[in-house]
């Protein structure tokens, strides 16, 4: 065993929030509006339709391959070699995506915040931190979700105060363009849900796994219902503006005025995201060097996390020029490339180990 | 090897715990409370900002409250030309030994002309650059827009601050920077904000010691103002959008003479917005109730039947006031300052689909049907009219 740190359910049901969200509450709201236009708080709840079935698949390989993660466990069900090549793409993935999170925090921090700081600065300051966190094992990558997601998620606690300027009938009409644009709109949110096959990473090191599953669906809730909480802030904020905006919640965060003193609160806002951005890009970062680590068959990981720190850092940057490109990426690749990998991969690993278990009820692999 | 380990941790964090590339002093900045947009020869346009000088903001609160004069002015202006606003800034900055900050510029004042022009490239800058705030409020001045900024008024720390107070009273149509994109971008392209003129100099007062204040509105067609609203037009249009704020209701009764005055008063407003076949219509339900403040009038009010007669006359009086705006709007300006186009397109978005484009057109046609319910609730500290004998009072 790799891993010798215990985690609880509740745990990475805590961790896997900042996992998704921390991302997501940057851009989610305007990518969806784009098509959704005001119809963009239903691509939430279409979303979570596909989180329920990837929390399902994650649990359920779990239990027929108990104390393995993927990168095993695809060997045992496709056989060795495609097995072999299916960790590959994991490993790969990871790289890339961490990656590819570490750019996007840093564009909005660039963007809004240090405006002269180089863009790679940024990035390896962020990415030595989660290295840090990533060598003390995932006990240290839980705690620390643990005590910053209460942290990250007080800005939607805040947005309350916006309640004065908000415009509920802009809500209106509901499905106007019927549910094509909304299906459309629902493209980023179910890459984003789709990453909820992380589960497949700390279900094996779980001290009760048996509650796995329910607090993946618990966090699960938390995801979708803050997608759609943050959606019709946006919404009832901006109305038709709301997909002009890089970051409507951001926006939103600046427009909060009470009194004359409660204002220009958007440093608050960047320090309680940053910390959320560290337990994504650290959730990630310890997914890359699992992978790495399993697919090699080393024995311990911790010689593996800087030199993958490094490559993080060069994905991030390598063939990135500039954010329009950031952008496009997340709009038009991001809600194929993710549910590629997070959901098409895993089900039909799904599929094939159950197809195995019914033809060969004694073998198949099975390690326990 | 665990030393050189720890060595070479703190070696690093040397680098991080400075503050990296972004950090800035604060006595190297220099806060901006306003900005002036007007138009200068060669289609460049004049930006002018206002700044505070913090030597002289310490002596605040009653000491300094009726200062503004001579050498302790607490704000002064600064003033460039530019092919864009990014362009004067720049230029600006070349004038300003400090770096402009602009957390706290809560005041954008266009002038009459570049409003005329069209906003759109200024007002692009504002919501892109990432400084400018969203929840600054947005002035168009009659006349030049950098003569307000340069006022000292006697109380408040600057002019823009004076706008800011006024604007925040309510005595006019409140229109934030966002508010104004969203209406850019909505349905009826159309949108108000409030205009801004200098009071006159009491006799009394220092050269440049006065304020700017609003009256009245600018119309916005697109991004172009095509005209300007009086007063009187101006409360009509805060009647049928639900924002009459801090007014004082005064109106003449058929009885009597003398005016019959009514603070605070407030209003329920609702519309409902119709299509059959051809025809648009919207009605515009007001419901209001008010407090008398003062009766110059012989009516006693505690007569139910002449209390009854107020009331009409304060109900004719807000439909009245609802009818001029609505004709100035439909008739003289073409334009949909009430938002009526968000209404229709929420209750009929197909309909609206099939003619968001023709809008413009459909806009003067729509039959505007105002129905109002005025009641006055409250009579104040006396009953019959003060200040004339019992005999001339009518009791009914």
């Amino acid at each position: 065993m790799l891993e010798k740190g215990k985690i609880s359910a509740f745990q990475m049901g805590i961790m896997m929030y900042p996992a998704i969200m921390a991302t997501g509450f940057l851009a989610l709201p305007t990518l969806t509006a784009q098509y959704a236009k005001n119809d963009l708080w239903l691509t939430g709840i279409f979303a979570s339709l596909l989180g329920l079935v990837i929390v399902y698949t994650a649990t359920k390989l779990h239990e027929l391959y108990p104390m393995q993660t993927v990168i095993e466990y695809s060997e045992h069900i496709a056989g060795k070699l495609p097995g072999k090549v299916i960790g590959l793409v994991y490993l790969l993935f990871f790289l890339h995506i961490s990656g590819f999170i570490a750019r996007e925090y840093a564009e909005f921090v660039k963007d809004n915040f240090l405006f002269k700081t180089p863009m790679l600065l940024i990035i390896s300051s962020m990415v030595l931190l989660a290295a840090f966190a990533v060598r003390g094992g995932l006990e240290m990558v839980a705690r620390s979700a643990v005590i910053f997601t209460p942290l990250f998620t007080l800005p939607l606690f805040i947005l309350l105060l916006l309640i004065p300027d908000l415009d509920v009938k802009n809500i209106f009409p509901v499905l106007n363009h019927g549910i094509i644009p909304v299906i459309k709109g629902t493209a980023s949110p179910q890459a984003w849900i789709s990453e909820f096959f992380l589960l497949a990473f700390f279900l094996p090191f779980l001290a009760d796994p048996e509650k796995g599953r329910k607090w993946g669906f618990l966090s699960l809730c938390a995801i979708v219902s803050s997608m759609i909480y943050v959606n019709l802030i946006s919404l009832f904020l901006f109305g038709p503006d709301t997909d002009d905006k890089m970051s409507p919640v951001f926006t939103a965060f600046r427009y909060i005025r009470v009194g004359d003193f409660f204002e220009n609160l958007e440093a608050m806002l960047l320090a309680m995201w940053v910390v959320g951005n560290f337990v994504k890009i650290a959730v990630f970062y310890y997914a890359a060097v699992l992978s790495c680590a399993q697919w090699v068959k080393l024995t311990d990981f911790r010689p593996a996390v800087f030199p993958i720190g490094l490559m993080i850092v060069a994905f991030s940057l390598w063939d990135l020029p500039n954010s329009v490109i950031v952008s496009y990426v997340i709009k038009y690749v991001i809600p194929f490339y993710l549910p590629a990998v997070f959901s098409l991969i895993p089900l039909l690993l799904l599929v094939t180990a159950e197809w195995r278990k019914r033809k060969e009820p004694v073998e198949g692999g099975r390690v326990r | 090897m665990k030393a050189s380990w720890k060595l070479w941790l703190i070696l690093v964090s040397l680098f991080f715990l400075p503050g990296c590339w972004d950090r800035v002093e604060l006595n190297d900045l220099s806060l901006i409370t306003a900005l002036a947009f007007d138009q200068a020869e060669n289609n460049q346009i004049q930006v002018t900002i206002q700044f505070v000088i913090p030597q002289n903001q310490s002596g605040g609160g009653l000491l300094g409250g009726g200062g503004g004069s001579g050498g302790d002015k607490r704000t002064t202006v600064r003033s460039e030309k530019g092919a864009d606003i990014a362009h004067a800034l720049s230029k600006l900055q070349r004038i300003m030994p400090r770096k402009l900050f602009w957390g706290q510029c809560k005041v954008f004042i266009f002038s009459e002309e570049v409003a005329k022009r069209g906003i759109k490239e200024h007002f692009d800058f504002l919501l892109r650059h990432p400084q400018p705030r969203e929840s600054a409020y947005m002035f168009v001045s009659k006349g030049k827009a950098a003569d307000a900024l340069e006022l000292f008024p006697p109380i408040e720390r600057s002019s823009s601050e004076v706008l800011r107070e006024l604007d925040e009273f309510k005595v006019g149509p409140r229109i934030t920077m966002e508010q104004l994109s969203i209406r850019f971008k909505g349905d009826s392209q159309a949108a108000v904000l409030p205009l801004v003129y200098i009071l006159p100099r009491v006799k009394s007062a220092e050269p440049l010691q006065s304020i700017p204040f609003m009256l009245g509105t600018a119309i916005f067609k697109k991004d172009k103002m095509i005209g300007d609203m009086s007063e009187k037009i101006t409360r009509g249009l805060q009647w049928v959008n639900n924002d009459i704020g801090e007014y004082t209701v005064t109106f003449p009764t058929e009885e009597s003479e003398g005016l019959i005055s009514l603070k605070p008063v407030k209003a329920h407003v609702k519309r409902i917005p119709r299509i059959e076949g051809d025809k648009w219509t919207m009605t515009v339900k007001v419901r209001t109730e008010g407090d008398m403040i003062q009766n110059g009038t012989s009516l006693n009010p505690m007569s139910p039947e002449l209390l009854d007669k107020m009331d009409k006359a304060f109900k004719k009086d807000v439909h009245d006031r609802i009818r001029l705006a609505l004709r100035e709007a439909q008739q003289r300006w073409k334009a949909d300052v009430f938002d009526f186009a968000k209404d229709f397109h929420r209750k009929y978005p197909k309909r609206w689909d099939q003619a968001k484009d023709r809008w413009d057109e459909l806009f003067p046609k729509v039959e505007v049907f105002v129905e109002v319910q005025a009641e006055i609730n409250r009579l104040g500290l006396i009953n019959s009219p003060g200040g004339i004998p019992k005999t001339e009072v009518k009791e009914k």
